[in-house]
């Protein structure tokens, strides 16, 4: 009984040295926290300052290299990641050279191999976003089948970001649905590429993560003249991906008198057809518009949100 | 001397901008919120505004009444932002700005732009 008194007594003295340690380590994390904030901006504006130099004064050699070895890769691959997404047209060259010399391929990777779940996604969401070389397109194969989805759609956006040819392919062979949120992404990295993208094509193909890049592209850009291939995507068998070209439609103000469309729109889930009709009285369609296939009670609710959102229309 | 002023809550994109036009013989003020850019609109006269971010923004009837308020002087209003279809360009051209560009945003062409805006200001 003793000993086990003893034992217990050792055991809380353990334990609260212990709790002590971690409060006061948090403590250190907390306060210092201001001091780490002003230090990451200072050198974030520092580096950020040595590249747009490089890129405006022609200017060969981005200053003090060792100086961002030292405070870090982390926030370097982050500015770098955040102007390649800004802007457009500048020379490629002085910042593959500066991802080069400061080794910030091989330090993500690192950091990528240490990390899991969501921070690994982060890692390589900034390698998708920094000039890569093969390596990483070899090395972002081992995680397309990680756990995690974020980090699985990360690791294709790698893939994607260093072979743009085979971006398409790369797409396809995903094994998830792509989210309305990846969809975005993926239509913000083609703008950046400014390559043309061949819409038509890609809603011809039976891989639907295409087909919806496709719409993606369609209603970013605002293509009218891609109304007939929305149409043709509209399916019961597809009842989600039918309401998002639905959405689109109203989006790009194409008629929805159109036979297909009146009819599966007439088909849909009621609760389905009042969102869509919130979102067409903001899109200003009147209500002579919607008569085909409205059912009396949803007409005077149409009218009421037309009349709540103070919109003239016919 | 020709005042621009910058507003983007992207420090990065902000830094660029400014970066890429401080050599010209202009003064620049940058400001990260819509609502110290007006607070400084009212306080300064500007000859340029850049807004960088959404257009959203701009739809709020305060900021183009604010940026337009004064009749003696009308400064040039340029919006930059993420929306690409012909619907969000009219809507800012109908608000009175000036220019739309959409990101992502080549530097070099802002520039150029506002070279030739000082050239017409001058």
């Amino acid at each position: 009984m003793e000993l086990m008194g003893r034992l217990l007594a050792w055991g809380v003295g353990v334990l609260a040295l212990l709790l002590l340690v971690l409060a006061g380590w948090w403590g250190c994390v907390l306060l210092t926290a201001p001091y780490r904030r002003r230090r990451e901006a200072s050198v974030r504006n520092k580096f950020l300052h040595s590249v747009l130099w490089v890129y405006f004064s022609g200017d060969e050699e981005a200053a003090g290299a060792d100086f961002f070895v030292r405070r870090g890769r982390r926030i370097v691959a982050e500015c770098i990641a955040d102007l390649a997404g800004s802007t457009v047209g500048l020379d490629p060259e002085p910042i593959r050279r500066i991802v080069r010399e400061l080794g910030i391929e091989e330090f993500l990777w690192r950091r990528v191999r240490w990390c899991r779940s969501y921070r690994r996604a982060y890692y390589l969401q900034l390698l998708s976003r920094i000039p890569v070389g093969e390596r990483s397109y070899r090395e972002a194969a081992r995680y397309l089948n990680d756990r995690n989805r974020h980090v699985r759609f990360c690791a294709m956006s790698v893939r994607m970001a260093f072979d743009a040819e085979g971006q398409y392919a790369a797409l396809a062979e995903y094994s998830d649905k792509i989210s309305y949120f990846e969809l975005a992404e993926l239509v913000m990295r083609l703008r950046h590429r400014g390559l043309p993208v061949d819409y038509r094509t890609l809603f011809a193909s039976p891989n639907r993560n295409l087909q919806k890049l496709a719409m993606g592209v369609v209603w970013h850009y605002g293509l009218t003249d891609a109304e007939d291939e929305l149409v043709r995507i509209l399916s019961k068998e597809n009842p989600e991906e039918s309401a998002g070209v639905l959405y689109i439609l109203c989006a790009l103000r194409c008629s929805v008198a159109r036979e297909e469309v009146a009819r599966f729109i007439s088909e849909m889930k009621p609760e389905w057809r009042k969102a869509l009709l919130r979102y067409m009285a903001r899109q200003g369609y009147s209500v002579h518009a919607l008569r085909v296939f409205i059912p009396d009670d949803e007409r005077d609710y149409y009218v009421s949100l037309v009349d709540s959102y103070k919109l003239n229309v016919g | 001397m020709y005042r621009i002023l910058i507003m983007s809550d992207d420090a990065v994109l902000r830094k660029a901008v400014a970066f890429t036009l401080n050599d010209l013989e202009a003064h620049i003020e940058c400001t990260d919120r819509m609502e110290t850019m007006l607070a400084l609109f009212r306080r300064e006269a500007f000859d340029l505004v850049i807004v960088m971010g959404t257009a959203a923004q701009m739809c709020r009837h305060e900021v183009m009444e604010t940026l337009r308020a004064d009749k003696r002087r009308s400064p040039r209003v340029f919006v930059i932002s993420w929306a690409q279809s012909e619907n969000v360009s009219r809507r800012m051209l109908t608000l009175g700005v000036n220019q739309y560009m959409t990101l992502p945003v080549s530097l070099h062409r802002l520039r150029r732009k506002v070279v030739n805006e000082m050239g017409r200001w001058s």
